[in-house]
């Protein structure tokens, strides 16, 4: 008899099998990794370059030396600044380096032919040519260790002098047409700590430019960073305890002999009671009282904003304000600062770069003196997240009529996978290089970076100050940085015009026709107004052109120009065409 | 056969017949074993591999850590527990970079683990934000009810604009955790940035109500408080700010405080130190810090281990310790002053004077040591040199009172009592109700009569 088919067995099997490959199947689902969700990048524009660079052309030629002493002595690591100013009255802007630790001061030496710079130093531009002229005029200094730079005529002479300030003894030239004396004892400014951004700015509208100067912390060379994994690296301000900064007003104008000098009135005013360990400082009058106040940025603390009380004293509103911390209350590692107004609604906001791992903040000024973090709004966020920012500043480089955005990069902690090398080797820095950023204005307060093969974005450096200005007066804005151990350079504007400009310079006639810091100038053509203050004070540790400007987008013409003056005076200057520089002087306008 | 035995094996069937009606299965479940393995083999996920990291340098107690994790790895290569335990390690220690290796092999080994992500996107915050996006969702997809997790996403989504999608992760926590502070004050930064300040504001309280030592919503409030003109409600935020220190920055998230247990580093054993301080182990903090003493960077813990001797008025003994450690590292000025105090306690004035100088060799603006030489000079009779030190104290920190207050006795047995007035005014602007200052107030102006 044949043995009949089991169906039942057969039935068994097949389920079996079924349901072993189903097991089989969620199984192997589960092996995979979830695909990522690809976010659209934050938005790029592709440009051609904005920028060339021409700063061994021209003669410009300064290499900044650290020190390379080996230890991660901090200072190294901060770099230096730059001034722009026209120190001899020619109309065109000069330039002045920063020099960290200059050659004979050192007890090492620098290793190779790598052509630092001995001093701080000064090019006296013509015509688009530099020269150095440091010796002849006086500004040879061999004392360490520099860091910023501050330019202001605080004798009314008419004649812009120079405030240096270092690691070290500080320095204060005053310019005798054109040529420097060093009156740092005599004028009795003597600050004590590590000076960083420095400006002149008359706080007390006495008509005398006082001096304001940020100090980092109470820095200790045996206090070292090792890292976990045994290396060494700079040492951040987590370590030390921060330092007050220092104001000194010019008593120039009280004394029948017109000797200039300064008190120290940084107890008087309160701003002794609040140490923070500084890097950046912006004088503007941020609550419209017409009295200038401070921003100082704050490395890893709450920043402060310091609102004048009559010229009197200072009292730190910036918690309360909105500009203390990031949105999440958080403080952060702030460096430069810049402010302009970005929406156009007549106040001054501001942007403070960071440490990598903190996106660069803008803080947008919705009330007088009340501030709010909208940086994700404003596209900045992501793209400034993975860099870390120092020289900054907002400028409108295609003429537009809207407020662009620059930033100077340059790591402070080696990247990672990166081991040291010889401080003294040449690729050392190279490890904390990064690549510049520059972000276009949309027109509405919204930017967009710039991916352009531009010299000024393409290689990675170790970049610190960056200063704006006209450099070649033709109507555009020029950048210079700084780099630690590296060559200051120039990079002119070579953009294609969105529109057209003005140039305006404001003076004071009662002052030696110095520059009015503090004074607003604001455009009126046709529906559009433009207002910008004049202050070289922003940035990192740099002075800018102490001109305004402006870029005009489409209108060819101006209504008119007014200009509130320091004191709160107001003052109309006629209407004209678009393309040229002015210099507006005080009494010469119209009452509003 | 007989019908009764031909029944009963109908009835019974043989073993032999039993065997034979298994061996399908069992044949079947051969195969499917052998088809198991061999689609597991096929489809396992392709690791990284074991990053390098590179131990000569490093402190004996991370090295070790660093090899033990390792060596589990080589041991149990595909298992997402090992590679997650290496990750940590090396997270904790700052090797992020290699970190994220790790975290990466661990979530494909068990990407059901909502920590791996978690980590992976703390791991690549510095290096790669937008990663660390994409981390975080990954983690909060997978969590549960996490709070921690979904608001690290929801604020990371706050800071980048994307309110609506951090709105669904602070509601998911608000539903299953109404009263989580950290919800709170999220739900609190998305109503600000809708543009509801007075909504914003109460959630801004109730999250400031719940968490005293926290600084985030109190700044919040107070900012919150300004913009609504609520003049009350911002004085009572500053006030309750002025009590909370600087650091309190950080939501607490047991991730992170899980795995800093692991941490061994010269930061954490400082923190170690201080945990034995306020323990009152006094025996074995100076133990630990004189094994620290005497490594890399040694100058911090020999530093501490000064002051405890200080404080057990044991001066011979940090004296000793300090010569020891400066003839290693001769230029620490932190290191001589602190020999300065050792040897000013044990009257030893010229000593300690030597010290003080030397630090401020080394760095002049040491405030601490001017004004410990103003004390130290005044015990040699140097009154005019101690006058000038302490006067430089008050000139790096015009705040210190006891400087001014040092500074205007001096002055008064000078007979400068308008100088001294100077100083004695700016302390009692600093100190109001001091009865010291008071009576050296009238004191000064008494003389000036």
């Amino acid at each position: 008899m044949k043995p009949s088919f089991n169906y039942r067995y057969a039935v068994g099997i097949v389920l079996l099998l079924a349901s072993g490959g189903v097991l089989l199947w969620a199984y192997g689902r589960r092996t995979g990794v979830e695909s990522t969700v690809k976010r659209p990048h934050p938005a790029e524009v592709k440009s051609a370059p904005f920028f060339k660079e021409v700063g061994s052309i021209s003669g410009l030629s300064f290499r900044h030396w650290c020190g390379d002493s080996g230890k991660y002595f901090v200072p190294e690591s901060m770099g230096s600044g730059i001034a722009l100013l026209d120190y001899d009255r020619d109309g065109d802007l000069d330039i002045f380096v920063v020099q960290g630790m200059p050659l004979a001061a050192a007890n090492t030496k620098p290793a190779g032919e790598r052509g630092y710079s001995s001093t701080s130093r000064l090019f006296r531009q013509t015509q688009g040519q530099f020269e150095d002229v440091t010796v002849s005029v006086g500004l040879d200094d061999a004392t360490p260790y520099g860091m910023g730079v501050a330019v202001g005529d605080v004798n009314n002479d008419g004649w812009p002098d120079l405030f240096v300030s270092k690691y070290g003894k500080d320095r204060f030239y005053l310019n005798h047409e054109g040529r420097f004396e060093d009156v740092t004892q005599a004028a009795g400014i003597d600050n004590p700590r590590w000076g960083t951004s420095c400006c002149f700015i008359d706080y007390d509208r006495d008509g005398w430019l006082d001096l304001f100067i940020v100090n980092y912390y109470d820095y200790y060379e045996s206090k070292r960073l090792y890292l976990p994994n045994g290396q060494e690296d700079y040492a951040g301000p987590a370590l030390f305890d921060p330092v007050p900064a220092r104001l000194y007003r010019n008593l120039t104008g009280e004394g029948n002999d017109k000797k200039t000098r300064f008190k120290d009135v940084s107890f008087e005013t309160g701003i002794d009671a609040k140490p923070g360990p500084g890097l950046g400082v912006l004088p503007s009058d941020f609550n419209g009282d017409g009295w200038i106040d401070f921003y100082v940025a704050n490395d890893g603390k709450a920043n402060f904003l310091w609102l004048n009380r009559g010229g009197k004293t200072f009292a730190d509103d910036a918690v309360q304000s909105g500009a203390a911390y990031n949105a999440a209350g958080v403080p952060q590692a702030s460096m430069g600062v810049t402010a302009g107004d970005i929406d156009g609604d007549g106040r001054e906001d501001v942007f403070m770069t960071h440490l990598e791992g903190e996106y660069s903040t803008l803080y947008l000024q919705v009330a007088p003196s009340m501030f709010e973090d909208r940086t994700a709004a404003a596209g900045l966020a992501t793209p400034t997240s993975a860099t870390t920012g120092f020289g900054t500043a907002l400028a409108d480089l295609d003429l537009d009529g809207d407020l662009d955005l620059v930033i100077a990069n340059g790591r402070v902690r080696r990247h990672a996978h990166t081991m040291p090398t010889r401080h003294d080797s040449e690729d050392f820095w190279q490890a904390y290089a990064e690549r510049n950023q520059m972000f276009l204005n949309a027109g509405n307060g919204t930017f967009a970076e710039l991916a352009a093969d531009d010299p000024f974005l393409s290689q990675p450096r170790v970049s610190r100050g960056l200063a704006v200005g006209d450099i070649d007066n033709d109507g555009d804005l020029d950048l210079v940085t700084s780099e630690v151990n590296g060559p200051a350079r120039i990079f002119l504007n070579s953009a294609e015009r969105k529109g057209s400009w003005l140039m305006v310079r404001a003076v004071d006639p009662r002052y030696g026709d110095r520059d009015a810091y503090g004074a607003t100038v604001t455009v009126a053509a046709g529906k559009h107004r433009w207002s910008r203050e004049i202050n070289p004070a922003y940035s990192y540790l740099s002075s800018n052109d102490p001109r305004a400007h402006f870029g005009m987008g489409t209108e060819s013409t101006y209504d008119q120009i007014e200009v509130r003056w320091p004191d709160g005076k107001r003052e109309k200057f006629k209407g004209g065409s678009a393309g040229k520089s002015l210099t507006l002087r005080r009494g010469q306008g119209e009452s509003p | 056969m007989s019908t009764k035995q031909a029944s009963h094996a109908r009835q019974t069937p043989s073993r032999d017949g039993r065997l034979r009606r298994l061996l399908p299965f069992l044949a079947a479940f051969a195969v499917l074993a052998v088809a198991g393995n061999a689609f597991w083999w096929l489809r396992r996920p392709s690791l990284e591999p074991l990053p390098t990291v590179a131990t000569e340098g490093m402190t004996e107690p991370i090295r070790d850590l660093i090899q033990e994790a390792t060596a589990q790895v080589n041991l149990q290569n595909y298992s997402a527990s090992t590679w997650g335990d290496l990750g940590a390690v090396l997270f904790v220690h700052d090797m992020h970079g290699e970190a994220a290796v790790c975290l990466r092999n661990a979530e494909r080994l068990d990407p059901s683990d909502y920590r791996w992500p978690y980590l992976l996107g703390l791991s690549l915050r510095f290096s790669d934000p937008e990663q660390t996006l994409d981390c975080y969702r990954r983690a909060a997809r997978r969590c549960g009810e996490k709070a921690h997790v979904q608001l690290r996403l929801a604020e990371r989504l706050l800071d980048d604009g994307e309110l609506e999608e951090a709105a669904a992760q602070i509601d998911a926590v608000l539903a299953y955790a109404p009263t989580d502070p950290h919800g709170e004050f999220a739900k609190a930064r998305l109503l600000f940035a809708q543009g509801d300040l007075t909504q914003a504001k109460d959630w801004a309280r109730r999250s400031a109500d719940a968490v005293s030592n926290l600084r985030a919503p109190h700044l919040l409030v107070a900012q919150l408080c300004r913009r609504t003109q609520d003049v009350a409600g911002e004085e009572n935020a500053l006030k309750t700010l002025e009590q909370i220190p600087d650091q309190a920055t950080e939501w607490e998230d047991p991730e992170t405080a899980a795995i800093s247990r692991l941490r061994q580093d010269r930061m954490a054993r400082l923190a170690n130190a201080e945990q034995l301080a306020k323990a009152g182990q006094t025996a074995a903090l100076k133990e630990l810090l004189r094994e620290m003493a005497a490594g890399k960077d040694g100058s911090s813990a020999a530093e501490q281990l000064a002051w405890i001797y200080d404080r057990e008025s044991n001066d011979r003994e940090a004296e000793s310790m300090l010569r020891h450690q400066l003839r290693g590292t001769p230029n620490d000025e932190r290191l001589h002053f602190r020999l300065g105090i050792a040897c000013f306690q044990q009257a030893k004035f010229a000593d300690a004077e030597a010290s003080f100088r030397r630090a401020l060799e080394l760095k002049p603006d040491y405030v601490d040591a001017w004004f410990n030489l103003s004390f130290t000079l005044a015990k040699l009779g140097k009154r005019d040199q101690a006058r000038d030190a302490v006067a430089t104290t008050v000139k790096l920190s015009p705040s210190r009172v006891q400087a001014r207050l040092g500074l205007a006795e001096l002055l008064l047995t000078e007979g400068k009592a308008d100088q001294a007035l100077v100083h004695l005014e700016a302390a009692a602007r600093l100190m109001p109700t001091d009865q010291r200052i008071q009576e050296l107030l009238a004191r000064a102006k008494a003389s000036r009569k």
